[in-house]
């Protein structure tokens, strides 16, 4: 009998293009718009950046600060006006300034003296903070080139031979990763648990259609005037229900397709900053799927004993807003490293889960990642058997607009 | 059907709160097999909500149900389901769906999804809306509000059920289509299934009804015939006796004016 209610669901999906193309589309382009869109305004900026001496010794120095920041901004994408100028910076004049004041030039071929340097940012400016950053990098390095010229002339007048770098930087760091089993991690592994950041972050839009389609599935065929009559036939309201399910299961499945099409879009061809292995792949398509499954599982029975319509909607939607509060803050928390009451609640949330699987298989917790899959699917199960069970006709019939 | 009796529908001392309201306050109602029978009141009266608890569709606070000789909240009336057929007044057709494909949809539904079988129901479903071959194969978005009207009629009758439930079957039809129902109705009924209509419409009821019912407030006042209701209440046709039925209940005359004492 699921056949029946499933063939006319697929067919009016199939009809319904808008829809289709939506749920195809915003997972397919959502991830890799962002992306794209993230990083072409970002370096469509531009800041100005304004070098300004009062010292006329320091005329070289401000003119080589102003070549190495716009060589840095090149180098980085950015679009960075920079100008020389002699005197003091007038407040407002650009995005950025440094200023060399007088005595700069003595102070900074002197052994025994610190230079000063003032620079000036404007604030609520990402472009300005972006050439801020140039600015700052620049400064390490001319201090880095006075520090080592220092050393050299100590070196001298002690008659010693000392490399600069084993006074300036005595401290190697040799850099180790490894997993938290204590394995070695290779530099792809370590850019793929990285990347595995952005694949929860993704999963919000697998969470999005199936969430709307399954309460409008439900609650639209009674707006729609066709859910009395429906439940009227030996379909019975859990078949019509189950059938629903598995419907948005399907809309569902697509969205996750769509979604991995996307990650890898964003990641792939637009050059992202991780790496996407095929196994990262493959398990973003399977616990996407799961995920919709038990979206749709969770929805269903709420759907279908809301006592209004805008209650089902307004339900749904704080379902997705509970979704998407954890896939946001997956972008920048160890879900599994919290503090235990913190985590207990997190556990509670189905949505969690889906989460931790990825961040557990990118770290090489194969077997954490089996349970959380697991218990997702669990959930779908006992969300399926509670669609079954608590759905009411009659709630669903004298369902207010 | 119910063995003892012979009625399609059983009804007796239905009562149905919704919420803290008690909507339905003693409903008896007995629908024979072989009889159209009009279920009339006013607006609020408690038409649709008898249906609904006939049913199965809401559940009854007090009272007894049988439809075609189960009670409606039993576990096993889903297998009476495929047995009836039903038009709500409201209802719509699936408007991405062609008119062919509503009917398929509910023939697979009461066929058990037996695709051939369904096939043929959906076929008989086609030549009671009597819509062309072109119409139904548009889509039901495209479909006047007298086209939709059919093509639900159909849906609800093609399967040839024992117990046709049908509210306000001719809303909204325009003359010619509301005689092809009524004909349709009374041919049902020839064939030996019951027919339980709502309408408003007393002088259309007067020519379809075997039997009909008053009912006010939640609470029926009389079944009786076309005949009975007629000599029963001074009147020459059904809208006449029905507002004299409803006036010595809610205390109006036939003339709208409050009865005097």
């Amino acid at each position: 009998m699921l056949r029946a209610i499933l063939w006319k669901e697929l067919l009016e999906l199939a009809r319904d293009r808008r829809t289709l193309a939506a749920v195809v589309l915003m997972p397919l382009l959502g991830l890799p718009s962002m992306g794209l869109l993230a990083g072409t305004l970002y370096h469509e900026q531009v800041a100005t950046l304004g070098v300004y001496y009062d010292d006329p010794q320091a005329s070289g120095v401000a003119k080589w600060i102003a070549s190495r920041a716009a060589s840095e901004a090149g180098a980085q994408g950015l679009q960075l006006a920079v100008r020389v100028q002699r005197g003091e910076p007038e407040p407002g004049c650009c995005a950025v300034f440094i200023y060399l004041p007088s005595g700069f030039y003595s102070n900074a071929t002197s052994i025994s003296r610190r230079v000063i340097v003032y620079v000036g940012k404007v604030i609520a400016s990402q472009a300005a903070d972006a050439a801020y950053s140039v600015a700052q990098g620049v400064l390490g390095e001319l201090s880095r080139s006075m520090a080592v010229e220092r050393v050299e002339v100590l070196a001298r007048a002690a008659g010693i031979n000392v490399s600069p770098e084993s006074v300036l930087s005595p401290l190697v760091v040799r850099e180790y990763y490894y997993k938290p089993s204590g394995a070695p991690a290779t530099q792809r592994e370590r850019l793929a648990a990285q990347t595995a950041r952005m694949l929860e972050f993704a999963l919000i839009f697998v969470v999005n259609p199936a969430v709307v389609y399954v309460t409008d599935a439900i609650v639209g065929e009674r707006e729609r005037r066709t859910l009395e009559a429906l439940l009227a036939t030996p379909l019975g309201v859990r078949e019509v229900v189950m059938g629903k399910m598995l419907a948005s299961s399907f809309i569902g499945f697509t969205a996750a397709l769509a979604d991995t099409l996307g990650v890898l879009i964003f990641f792939d061809v637009l050059g992202g900053m991780g790496a996407v292995t095929p196994g990262l792949l493959a398990l973003h398509a399977l616990v996407s799927g799961v995920l919709v499954v038990m979206t749709a599982a969770i929805i269903a029975p709420i759907a279908a004993r809301s006592p209004t319509t805008r209650s089902a909607q307004a339900t749904g939607m704080l379902v997705l807003g509970v979704a998407t509060l954890i896939y946001f803050a997956a972008l920048f928390t160890d879900l599994f490293n919290l503090p235990a009451p913190i985590e207990a609640v997190l556990l509670t949330i189905p949505f969690t889960h889906a989460a931790l699987a990825i961040q557990a298989y990118a770290v090489g917790a194969m077997l954490r990642m089996a349970g959380h899959i697991a218990f997702m699917a669990a959930v779908a199960l006992a969300g399926a058997y509670a669609a079954s069970r608590l759905v009411d006709p009659e709630k669903m019939v004298l369902l207010r607009d | 059907m119910d063995k003892n009796s012979g009625d399609a529908v059983l009804v007796e001392g239905l009562a149905k709160d919704i919420g803290s309201t008690r909507v339905l306050r003693g409903v008896n109602l007995r629908v024979r097999r072989g009889e159209v029978h009009v279920l009339a009141g006013p607006n609020g009266a408690g038409k649709t909500t008898t249906l609904r608890v006939i049913l199965g569709l809401a559940r009854r606070s007090a009272g007894r149900v049988l439809t075609l000789g189960v009670d409606p909240e039993a576990r096993g009336f889903d297998a009476v389901k495929s047995r009836i057929g039903y038009l709500p007044e409201d209802a719509k057709p699936y408007e991405r769906l062609t008119g062919w494909e509503n009917l398929y949809f509910y023939a697979l539904a009461y066929t058990g999804g037996d695709g051939s079988r369904a096939r043929l129901v959906a076929s008989r479903g086609a030549e009671i809306a009597g819509l062309p071959r072109e119409a139904l194969a548009r889509r039901a978005s495209t479909y006047s509000k007298g086209m939709a009207r059919r093509l639900l009629l159909a849906r609800a009758l093609m399967h040839e059920p024992e117990l046709a439930i049908l509210d306000e079957p001719t809303s909204g039809l325009d003359v010619f289509s509301a005689l092809r129902v009524r004909r349709l109705i009374r041919g049902i009924a020839g064939r030996g299934a019951a027919v339980l209509v709502t309408t408003h419409n007393l002088l259309e009821a007067q020519v379809i009804a075997d039997r009909v019912t008053f009912i006010v407030g939640g609470r029926s006042l009389c079944t009786c015939t076309v005949a009975d209701a007629l000599e029963r209440f001074s009147a020459s046709n059904l809208e006449e006796a029905f507002v004299r039925a409803v006036g010595d209940a809610e205390g109006h005359t036939l003339e709208g004016a409050p009865r005097a004492g």
